[in-house]
Formats: C-alpha cells, sequence, structure tokens
C-alpha cells in the first residue's frame, strides 16, 4: 500500500526519468570509472595488439552499454552542469590513447622489441620448453609480448601457457618501458586516474541531490 | 604435471567469468562463481590446478551453455536480461583460450548415446564420449555436476568434481 507522500500521485513529475538517469547511467558509470582506477592504479591500460586500442579504457558515453546510451544523452540535456566535468574527462583519455599510439609505434616500428623476443623464445624452445604461445600464432608472439608490456603486466594468470616465459623474461621485456614515450604515457594515465577521481565525485553529489529532490532511492530496491 | 583434463561447463564458465571481471578492473564477487559456493574452491585455485594440466580439452556444447549462463549473468548485474551485449566477455573468453593449452574435440550429435542424451543432454553426453575416446589415458572430466561424476562413476569413465583439484594442488 503506497504512502500518502509516496504515492504515483504525490510524486515530483520527471521521477521516472531521473530513475533511468540514477539507475542506468549514474551508477553504471560510477561503478566503471572506479573499476577502471583499478587498472590505471596498475598501469594496466587494456591495450590489445589485435585491435590496437585499449579494451577497457574508454570514452564515458561508451563505458555504458549501448540500451543505456539514449538515457546518458538525456542525462546531459537534463544536467548540462554535468557536460563540462564529461568532457574533461574524456579529453584525458584522449590524451592517453594517443600517448599509447606513440608507445606502441615506438615499439613496433623501430624494430626494437622484436627481435629480443625471437631470441628469447628460441632460448626457451631449446631448452626444451613448448612453444608458450599456443593458438597465439609464432609470428605474433612477439606482439603478445609487447602487448603484456604495454599493459605492464606483472604476473599472467596460472593458466596462461605463457606465463612462465613471461614471468622469467619480463624485466628484459619490461626496461622498454624507460623509453621516453612511456613516460607521456605514465603521465597520461595519472592524470585521467585524477580526473575519474573527480568525475566520481561530481556524479556522486549529482545523485545525492537527484535523490533527495525527487525522494527516490540511489539504488532499486 | 598433472594429465589432460575435459573441461565442463561449470568449472569453465567460472574462470572465465572471474577472468572477465579481472580483466575490467571489477572486484572478483567470488560468492556469485558456484566453485566457491559448491566446492569452497576458488578461481585462483581453478587457474592453478589448469596452468598445472598437460593439455584442457574442451567440446563445443560448453560454450554454448557459457554464453547461456554469461547472458544470464551478466543481464542480472547490469539488470537487464535482454538486449544485452556479450562482446566484450566473448573477447576476454577468445584471448583466454588462445592462451591456454586448449585442445577441441568434436562429435557428431547423431553418433552420441541416446540413452546419454536423453538423461544428460547433448553436452554431457559430448563430455562422456570425449573422455571414452581418450583410451588407456583415461582423461578425466572436470566438473561440478555431482550427478555427472556419479553416473561417470557408475559407467567407469574417468571424472572428478571440482573439490577435488585441491587434493592435487595440495599434495
Amino acid at each position: 500500500m503506497p504512502t500518502k507522500n509516496n504515492s504515483p500521485r504525490h510524486r515530483r513529475k520527471g521521477s521516472e526519468r531521473v530513475k533511468a538517469w540514477i539507475y542506468s547511467v549514474l551508477n553504471p558509470l560510477m561503478e566503471a570509472l572506479r573499476a577502471e582506477n583499478t587498472l590505471l592504479s596498475r598501469e594496466n591500460i587494456t591495450w590489445r595488439y589485435r585491435t590496437g586500442e585499449p579494451e577497457f579504457i574508454l570514452l564515458a558515453r561508451d563505458l555504458l552499454p549501448p540500451s543505456a546510451r539514449p538515457n546518458y544523452d538525456d542525462l546531459l540535456r537534463g544536467r548540462p552542469d554535468l557536460k563540462p566535468v564529461i568532457e574533461g574527462r574524456d579529453e584525458k583519455v584522449r590524451a592517453l590513447l594517443q600517448a599509447a599510439r606513440d608507445c606502441w609505434q615506438h615499439l613496433t616500428q623501430y624494430n626494437l622489441l622484436q627481435p629480443i623476443v625471437e631470441q628469447r623464445l628460441e632460448q626457451w624452445t631449446k631448452e626444451g620448453n613448448p612453444y608458450p604461445g599456443r593458438a597465439v600464432p609464432e609470428e605474433e608472439f612477439w606482439l603478445l609480448i609487447a602487448e603484456h608490456l604495454m599493459n605492464n603486466v606483472e604476473e599472467l594468470p596460472y593458466h596462461y601457457a605463457n606465463r612462465d616465459f613471461w614471468s622469467r623474461f619480463q624485466q628484459n621485456f619490461l626496461a622498454y618501458r624507460f623509453a621516453p614515450p612511456f613516460s607521456q604515457l605514465e603521465k597520461s594515465i595519472a592524470e585521467l586516474k585524477k580526473s575519474n577521481e573527480g568525475l566520481i565525485d561530481t556524479l556522486d553529489q549529482a545523485r545525492s541531490h537527484l535523490c533527495e529532490e525527487y525522494d527516490i532511492p540511489a539504488a532499486p530496491i | 604435471m598433472i594429465p589432460r583434463v575435459i573441461l565442463d561447463t561449470g568449472p569453465l564458465f567460472d574462470l572465465l567469468l572471474s577472468r572477465f571481471w579481472g580483466e575490467q578492473g571489477r572486484s572478483i564477487d567470488e560468492n556469485r562463481l558456484a566453485c566457491r559456493k559448491q566446492f569452497n574452491v576458488s578461481p585462483e585455485q581453478l587457474s592453478r590446478f589448469l596452468g598445472m594440466c598437460r593439455g584442457i580439452i574442451f567440446v563445443p556444447g560448453v560454450f554454448v551453455e557459457v554464453g547461456r549462463l554469461a547472458r544470464d549473468e551478466l543481464g542480472r548485474s547490469a539488470g537487464q536480461s535482454r538486449g544485452m551485449s556479450l562482446t566484450p566477455f566473448w573477447r576476454v573468453v577468445l584471448r583466454d583460450l588462445q592462451q591456454m593449452n586448449a585442445e577441441e574435440r568434436w562429435a557428431r550429435f547423431l553418433s552420441l548415446d541416446q540413452a546419454l542424451i536423453e538423461e544428460l543432454g547433448p553436452t554431457d553426453a559430448a563430455l562422456i564420449r570425449c573422455a571414452q575416446e581418450t583410451g588407456e589415458e583415461r582423461v578425466a572430466i572436470l566438473t561440478h555436476d555431482q550427478f555427472l561424476w556419479g553416473l561417470c562413476r557408475s559407467q567407469d569413465v574417468s571424472c572428478m568434481l571440482t573439490s577435488q583439484i585441491l587434493e592435487w594442488l595440495y599434495r
């Protein structure tokens, strides 16, 4: 039985629209930004050699499932004050993407890393170990190692066939992160992380304000 | 080194779901994983066990079942069961499988044992066929499914429950 003040008749106009903002945009976006910061704190940019871009470091709109994006667009129309802070954060993402592309180009264009990986692979197989790339074609194996390097991987999952290879030679490969383009990448990572923290605070305040104003819970009950 | 193993849907899904969350930087809610709830086995222990296996064999049916479970689980956590894209999930799955000691085995549906299909469904029937075809090597099926485990034991098919991986890890 609805109470007098909570009945649909008394609920403020627009509360369904605001619920859509909170449940399908603000909450998932804050969760995604926190997850992104977990990755960034490990300097893991989720770079993928096959696509030449990060998999999970994305513009704010792309962090949401497609079905929620109309609500995201509507939120920015209804709360235009949120737009500059989101755009500011997206600028940091673009800067990180550019810095990452420069690092990738540095690693792949000048034939720096490939011979080292191939030497280590030869050493590895001569010692009687199986090919560590498994389903990754042998000519792409050095790119997989470059991907681990881009993502500052410390330890691979136990069930990965290249875990032992990576553990053994990672110091040789991670030394490439001392190259100048990686300083810019580290700077971009730190800036995006800070920007994400600021955006999480802003979105959190916006959510509290909307919950208060429309008398709706912060999460569905 | 542990012999090869044939992976059933349950342990495979737990491993892939935890990898999916981890790859995104999200915390892994182990209480949502059957390996933890049913057997008190962590996804890390599962990963360690599989890393020690000489090979991991899959039958195609497990991927169909993994897709269904992923839609339910990820749809539930996103508050939507329909129209949800599983693209990011499958990307993580493919990357993981490419880097595992994975082998694929296929059995024609019409060649499977009819009684087993009727009792267990085509995926489990294919797992049993796959285990039988490994002959003297007697590659075991790794499963969460106690019914499948019991049936395998009664038919002298090598099978282990997920809890049994702890014996291998800590022996």
